[in-house]
């Protein structure tokens, strides 16, 4: 299956590639993972005292499809407040990306990744 | 559907093979009756029948297939298992265990990296032999599992759900197992 040139685009020079410190004040991790195919995903963001988002990483062990959706993720939410953050569908990353049906799923795990990571956040300041 | 009918309808893959409805099955015999059972049916004993008996035939030689390579895989078994109780393992699933993913993370990072190693096949064999025993420990841990939830009268979810949570990770392990496998296949070719 060929994939489009935006997901090879991604694949082939990701963003944000890397790790924080998960015990970082400002910092919250997901980690998501897909059984069937084995896909993990880490996504990680640093937020700032007014709510943006002002860092983005992630590492993803899967297929090209899953990469691009993590990594376009990681660009998108940079800039963004939590609550902007939080409406990324995973319908928009597949159109944004040209994901075929059967690839659908990554995009549903990026989403799952950056609310994740929104949650952890808020659950590490609330403690 | 009760649970009699979901543990002993005649059509199961267990009983199609004489076998009890288990996790734990004996090899040997699986086997074995699949090869009596394939004997009995074999398309030259029909060579006289009527077209329907034929068919029949050539219908149950394909479920007694289907039976053996659902049952003798762990994986396939479980899932087959957890099937008849409703159980579907989605694509996506958020109630993995984060902590289990990190370890897949680091497996994953490890495996990556073995390439770099002054010794890439010996460092293969390593995570190989882990991720191995990483599987039997789930296996084992299925086996005490699956005969709690099948020998209980009735339907326990919060069994049902601690199985089903062990039965996604060893997804996650045998598809990893696959990823070593296959790149001991890409550095035997370097050689």
């Amino acid at each position: 299956m060929a994939y489009s040139d935006k997901v090879m685009d991604h694949y082939e020079n990701p963003r944000n590639v890397g790790t924080m410190h998960k015990d970082e004040s400002g910092v919250g991790t997901g980690m998501v993972g897909a059984p069937a195919c084995g896909d993990v995903m880490r996504l990680q963001i640093k937020v700032d005292e007014q709510g943006i988002i002002e860092d983005a990483k992630f590492k993803t062990y899967g297929c090209g499809s899953a990469i691009a959706s993590s990594s376009l993720v990681t660009e998108w939410v940079k800039g963004k407040t939590l609550e902007e953050a939080a409406q990324i569908k995973n319908t928009d990353i597949a159109e944004e990306l040209a994901l075929p049906p059967v690839k659908i799923h990554c995009s549903v795990l990026a989403e799952d990744a950056i609310k994740a990571a929104i949650n952890d956040y808020k659950e590490k300041q609330s403690s | 559907m009760t649970d009699s009918i979901k543990k002993n309808h005649p059509d199961n893959y267990f009983s199609l093979l004489g076998l009890p409805v288990s996790f734990s099955i004996d090899k040997e015999t699986l086997t074995t009756n699949y090869h009596d059972i394939q004997k009995s049916i074999h398309p030259d004993k029909f060579a006289n029948a009527t077209d329907r008996e034929r068919c029949l035939s050539v219908q149950k030689a394909a479920q007694i297939n289907d039976a053996l390579q659902t049952l003798k895989n762990p994986l396939q078994r479980s899932i087959y298992l957890l099937s008849r109780y409703g159980i579907e393992l989605g694509e996506n699933n958020n109630s993995i265990d984060p902590a289990f993913l990190m370890e897949q993370m680091e497996l994953r990072e490890n495996l990556s990296q073995v390439n770099d190693k002054d010794d890439p096949l010996g460092e293969l064999d390593t995570i190989l032999d882990d991720v191995k025993s990483r599987i039997n420990k789930i296996i084992s841990g299925l086996e005490n599992l699956f005969h709690e939830l099948l020998s209980a009268d009735e339907q326990d979810d919060e069994l049902l759900k601690k199985t089903s949570a062990q039965v996604l990770k060893m997804q996650f392990l045998n598809r990893l197992q696959e990823e070593c496998l296959d790149k001991e296949e890409d550095l035997a070719d370097q050689l």
